[in-house]
C-alpha cells in the first residue's frame, strides 16, 4: 500500500482592489470594489511590471501576500528548496485583452507594427510562469483553463502533484482581472443563463494558497490553516453528485458550503438541490459572489481562504467548496479539513 | 492523430516516414498584413478559405474518437477521466468573435462541453495550457491520476489551431522570415505555426487486461520541470531537470534510449539550447540514439506538439521505422555527432522512446515510452 503524502494548506493570500484584508471575505460589507484602485507597484516595487498585463499582476500581488503568509521567502534567490517548489494558476480570461488588441493591431496596421514585447502575454501561461521566475518556482509549473471549476481543479491537481512526488509545496492562484474584452465576452456568453438586464458584475482579483506536503510544513515549522481531501468533478450542474463524490464514503456531510456563484440568480435552483442532501441540519453557507461579483476560474482558490479562515475558528470542522453550475459548465467540489482532523 | 500531412495515424506516420510536409501558402489570413508567407495549416475551411470558430475543438473531439475507438474503451462502470492540453486554446474563435463577430462565448475557449457530447467521460475533464508543452504535461498528470489511483483511464489529448495574433506577432518577431522549418539545420531560419491534434487512452495494466485491451506501448514516466529563468527563451538547465526527472521516473538510463524525438523548433535558440541539453543528459552515448524532430514536416503545433510526438513514436516502437527531419543537411555546432534521421526514414528495432517538449514560460516535460515487449 502506497503512502500519499498529506496535503496542508499553510498560507493565504488575496488581491482584490477595495479589499484590504483577508477577513473581508467574511464580513462582506466592502463598498464599491468597481471604483477600487490598483496599485501592484506599492506591493511589488516598480522593477519588472511594465510589460506584465493586469492579470499577472494581480497573482504577483496575491502570490507573495500568501508567500509572507507561510513564513516563506518572496526573493527568488532566496526560494526554500526551489527545485521542489511548484505552481499551478487558475485563470480563463488573464490574456483575452492582449490577444484582441494584437488582432486589432494587425488587422488595421499589419503584423509589422505589433510590438514583440506582446508576445509572453500571447501565451496562456503567461500568469504561472510569471509567478515561477519572481518567486523561483522550478518544480511543476501549471495553467489551468477550465472554466468554472479551474480553482478547484488547480488545487485538485495541486495536490496530486504533491502525493505524486512532484513538489513539496506548490503556490496555488486564481486570477480573473476585468478589462474591456472580458465584459464583452462574459455579457454575450450571459445571455444564454441570465436574465435580461441582470448581468452578474465581473470580478477582478486574484486569490493565493500556498499547499504543502505535511512533513515539509513541520520540517520548517510552518503553521498549518487545514488539509486539503477529496475533488469530485461532475459534469452536469447536479451539485449533490460532486458533493456525495468529494465527501467519499464519510456518513458527515460538511459542516460548511462555499457555494457556486449566483446561489441566488441561475444557480439557485442547483444549490437548492444540493442542500436537500443535508436535510434538517443545513451547512453554514458562503457565496462569494456576493461581495467579489463573478471571479470565474478564480473561485476555487478564493473559496479555499474562505474556508481556511472558518476552519482556523472550527478546527473539528469540514468545509466542501463547488465551483462551476454557473456558465453551462461542469462542477468540481473539493474538501476542506480543519486541524483536529489532522 | 490529425496534421497537416493526414487525417488519421496511420495516414500521417506514412506520410512522415516519406518525408511528406504539410508546408502550403498562408490560408485563411490576408496575405497583404504580414511577411511570412507559409504555415503548416490543416486545410479543411474549404475553397474559399472562410474561417469559421471551432476548429481546434473540432479536431480534439475527432482524435479523442479515434483513441477511443482504437482502445476500444467503453463509457461505462470505469472511472475516466479527460486532460487537455493545448497552447493557443480557442483563441482563435475568440478573435473570429471579436474581429469578425462570430457566435462564440466564453465557455467555448475550453473543449470540456463538446468532447461530453463525443464521448460521455464521467471523470474531470481538465484543460491545460502550458504553452508548447502542454499536452506532454497533461500525459505526466494522467500517469499521475492512475498512480494516485484517483483514475482506470485517462483520455489525454492535445489539439492547436493557429490565431492571427500569435501567427501575426510571430512575423514581427521573426527576422530571417522562415519558409520552412529546419530543426538543428546550421541555415534554418526559424519556426512557423502548424495546426494538428492527438489523443490516446492510458489506462493501468489492471484496468486494461480486465477489460481484454492489448496495450500499444508503456509509459515509463513523464518528467517536469520549470525554468523560473524568462517568458519566452529557452534554459537548459531546466531541460536537464526535465530529461532527470523523467528518467528517474521510469527508472532507466539514458543509455536505454534507442529514440529520441526532438522538441526541434528550428528557432537559433531553441535547438542550441536543447542540444546542449540533450548532450549533457546522455554525454558521449548521444551518438546511438536515433534523433528525429517532426516540425520539420508539421510545423510547430504548439500544445499539441508533445502529443503528436508520443503518437509518432508509438508507431515508430510498433512498425521499427523512424521518420527523417526534412530539410536537415548540415548539423549546428551544437549537435555534431548527433544521429539525426535524414533524408529518408531509418528501419530498426526501438524498445525505448523519449519525447521532448518544451513551452515558453519554460515549461518542460518529457516522456519516456517502451514496448509492451
Amino acid at each position: 500500500m502506497k503512502r500519499l503524502a498529506s496535503v496542508m494548506i499553510t498560507g493565504l493570500g488575496i488581491e482584490v482592489p477595495g479589499i484590504h484584508d483577508l477577513a473581508e471575505l467574511w464580513d462582506g460589507s466592502t463598498g464599491n470594489l468597481a471604483d477600487a484602485d490598483f496599485t501592484p507597484a506599492e506591493k511589488l516595487g516598480r522593477q519588472g511590471l511594465r510589460y506584465k498585463d493586469r492579470a499577472t499582476k494581480l497573482a504577483l500581488c496575491a502570490g507573495q501576500s500568501a508567500l509572507q503568509d507561510a513564513g516563506l521567502p518572496v526573493s527568488a534567490r532566496e526560494q526554500l528548496a526551489s527545485e521542489s517548489f511548484g505552481v499551478v494558476v487558475s485563470s480563463n480570461l488573464g490574456n483575452l485583452d492582449t490577444v484582441c488588441r494584437v488582432v486589432d493591431t494587425v488587422h488595421s496596421q499589419g503584423a509589422d507594427c505589433t510590438s514583440p514585447l506582446d508576445m509572453p502575454n500571447l501565451s496562456s501561461n503567461v500568469v504561472a510562469s510569471s509567478v515561477a521566475i519572481r518567486f523561483g518556482c522550478k518544480a511543476i509549473n501549471l495553467m489551468v483553463c477550465n472554466g468554472g471549476t479551474s480553482g478547484i481543479d488547480a488545487l485538485y491537481l495541486a495536490a496530486n502533484a504533491i502525493r505524486a512526488g512532484r513538489a513539496k509545496r506548490i503556490l496555488v492562484v486564481g486570477v480573473e482581472p476585468s478589462n474591456q474584452v472580458v465584459t464583452r465576452i462574459m455579457e454575450a456568453s450571459a445571455r444564454a443563463w441570465f436574465p435580461l438586464g441582470s448581468m452578474p458584475r465581473i470580478g477582478d482579483g486574484s486569490a493565493a494558497v500556498v499547499l504543502e506536503d505535511a512533513d515539509a510544513a513541520a520540517e520548517r515549522g510552518g503553521a498549518v490553516y487545514a488539509q486539503v481531501g477529496s475533488y469530485s468533478y461532475h459534469p452536469s450542474n447536479d451539485l449533490s453528485q460532486t458533493i456525495v463524490g468529494a465527501n467519499g464514503g464519510s456518513d458527515r456531510l460538511p459542516d460548511l458550503w462555499l457555494t457556486p456563484s449566483f446561489s441566488d440568480g441561475p444557480a439557485a435552483e442547483a444549490v437548492n438541490q444540493g442542500l436537500e442532501l443535508w436535510k434538517d441540519a443545513p451547512p453554514t453557507c458562503l457565496d462569494l459572489s456576493g461581495l467579489l461579483g463573478e471571479t470565474y476560474g478564480a473561485l476555487g482558490v478564493f473559496q479555499c481562504i474562505a474556508a481556511c479562515l472558518w476552519l482556523r475558528l472550527h478546527a473539528s470542522a469540514k468545509a466542501i467548496a463547488t465551483s462551476g453550475a454557473c456558465w453551462g459548465e461542469g462542477t468540481a467540489s473539493v474538501v476542506i479539513s480543519g486541524t483536529d482532523h489532522l | 492523430m490529425i496534421t497537416s500531412v493526414g487525417a488519421t495515424p496511420a495516414d500521417c506516420f506514412d506520410a512522415f516516414c516519406l518525408g511528406v510536409t504539410g508546408n502550403k501558402p498562408l490560408q485563411a489570413f490576408n496575405q497583404k498584413l504580414f511577411n511570412i508567407t507559409r504555415t503548416y495549416e490543416i486545410a479543411d475551411r474549404g475553397a474559399e478559405q472562410i474561417d469559421v470558430t471551432g476548429r481546434a475543438t473540432k479536431w480534439l473531439c475527432e482524435v479523442v474518437n479515434q483513441a477511443v475507438k482504437e482502445a476500444g474503451l467503453v463509457s461505462g462502470k470505469s472511472r475516466i477521466a479527460a486532460l487537455i492540453g493545448t497552447g493557443l486554446r480557442e483563441l482563435r474563435s475568440l478573435e473570429l468573435w471579436w474581429a469578425d463577430g462570430q457566435p462564440f462565448n466564453v465557455s467555448e475557449l475550453h473543449s470540456a462541453n463538446a468532447l461530453q457530447r463525443t464521448f460521455p467521460i464521467p471523470g474531470p475533464i481538465i484543460t491545460l495550457s502550458n504553452a508548447c508543452a502542454a499536452s506532454s504535461f497533461a500525459l505526466g498528470l494522467a500517469d499521475d491520476l492512475l498512480w494516485l489511483d484517483e483514475a482506470d483511464a485517462v483520455i489525454v489529448a492535445g489539439s492547436d489551431s493557429i490565431s492571427e495574433s500569435m501567427f501575426g506577432i510571430g512575423d514581427r518577431a521573426s527576422m530571417l522570415r522562415p519558409e520552412r522549418v529546419q530543426p538543428f539545420e546550421r541555415e534554418r531560419r526559424g519556426a512557423l505555426l502548424g495546426e494538428g491534434a492527438a489523443a490516446i487512452v492510458l489506462e493501468s495494466s489492471e484496468h486494461a487486461s480486465r477489460r481484454g485491451a492489448s496495450p500499444r506501448a508503456l509509459l515509463h514516466g513523464v518528467g517536469m520541470s520549470c525554468d523560473a529563468f524568462h517568458e519566452t527563451a529557452p534554459h537548459q538547465a531546466g531541460m536537464v531537470r526535465a530529461m532527470i526527472d523523467a528518467l528517474s521516473r521510469a527508472g532507466i538510463s539514458p543509455d536505454s534510449i534507442d529514440l529520441l524525438m526532438a522538441h526541434g523548433t528550428g528557432t537559433t535558440l531553441n535547438d542550441q539550447v536543447e542540444a546542449l541539453a540533450i548532450r549533457e543528459v546522455f554525454g558521449a552515448g548521444v551518438a546511438r540514439v536515433l534523433i528525429s524532430a517532426l516540425k520539420s514536416m508539421v510545423g510547430h503545433t504548439s500544445g499539441a506538439s508533445g502529443l503528436v510526438a508520443t503518437v509518432t513514436a508509438i508507431e515508430c516502437m510498433t512498425q521499427g521505422r523512424v521518420p527523417p527531419t526534412i530539410g536537415f543537411n548540415t548539423p549546428i555546432d551544437e549537435a555534431e555527432g548527433f544521429d539525426i534521421v535524414a533524408g529518408e526514414a531509418r528501419t530498426g528495432p526501438i524498445r525505448t522512446a523519449q519525447v521532448n517538449a518544451f513551452g515558453f514560460g519554460g515549461v518542460n516535460a518529457v516522456a519516456i515510452l517502451g514496448r509492451t515487449t
